[in-house]
């Protein structure tokens, strides 16, 4: 996924905003490797926009869930 | 779940079908975009759970015994829609619509997000709760495509990731993808909606 994703601007691939989301969203239906784990958490550390992002993707499911819960009430 | 009839009566009978219709159709409608395809799955869930009355045990309330009906016919329909829009037919959302496209408009060419994720009000307050999810509503019905699709199966229904793979003929990275998509296009349609708070 790396190497075929980052494809231009090598020079801040690895932990750049946007291959960062991409390992927040995957957080979020598996467990990531140590190594992105701590990749994840160094980036969420100095990057208000992507806490934010992290935030906001669990706040979509739990909302979502509900919407879904509702529904069938 | 209330304790109204609906919801754990003794027995279940044709009689009461109708009554979960209404139920049954929000559910639907939540994650299939046209009116009349959801208005079919329901029926054909309340076909088939007329026609496996008799497996009712009442172990679970009616309402879930038949969401699960449903879910099942939900999810057919997308394996057959997923059949039908192969990745390489590119539709809004799916995998193969400018994946690239997407990711370039949302990032900018060092990485960085190219225009950053804002603080959201916190919808706390039943009031806000409830605009928020209006505004959510809204915006899932217009995640389209296979990311649509995939979302639907991972987040209103809650199914396994492994399970939707399985179901949709899907590759891990396949689903990796459609699930970031889905979660990134969401999450700006409810930020241009919603009520934000610059910070």
């Amino acid at each position: 996924m790396r190497g075929a994703e980052l494809g231009r601007g090598k020079e801040l691939s690895l932990d750049s905003c946007r291959d960062i989301s991409a390992l927040v969203s995957r957080a979020m239906d598996t467990r990531l490797t140590v190594g992105e784990r701590v990749r994840v958490r160094l980036h969420l550390a100095i990057c208000s926009a992507c806490r934010r992002f992290a935030r906001q993707v669990r706040q979509l499911r739990a909302a979502t869930r509900e919407l879904a819960r509702r529904a069938i009430q | 779940m209330s304790q109204s009839r609906l919801s754990h009566p003794a027995t279940l009978t044709a009689e009461d079908l109708p009554a979960f219709r209404p139920a049954l159709l929000r559910y639907a409608r939540l994650q299939i975009r046209e009116t009349a395809v959801a208005e079919d799955l329901v029926q054909n869930t309340l076909v088939a759970a007329l026609q496996s009355l008799g497996s009712f045990r009442g172990e679970a309330a009616p309402a879930t015994w038949l969401i699960g009906i449903l879910k099942r016919q939900i999810i057919d329909h997308y394996r057959r829609m997923s059949r039908e829009t192969p990745l390489s037919a590119a539709g809004p959302g799916d995998a193969a619509e400018n994946e690239a496209d997407l990711l370039d408009r949302l990032f900018a060419r060092d990485g960085h997000w190219a225009t950053p994720p804002v603080a959201w009000t916190d919808p706390e307050g039943s009031l806000r709760q409830e605009e928020f999810l209006a505004v959510l509503e809204a915006c899932l019905k217009g995640l389209a495509g296979q990311a649509g699709r995939v979302f639907a199966l991972r987040e209103i229904m809650e199914l396994e990731p492994d399970d939707i793979c399985k179901d949709l003929g899907l590759s891990k990275s396949n689903y990796w993808v459609l699930m970031h998509r889905a979660r990134l296009r969401l999450r700006q349609c409810v930020e241009r909606s919603w009520v934000v708070e610059r910070s």
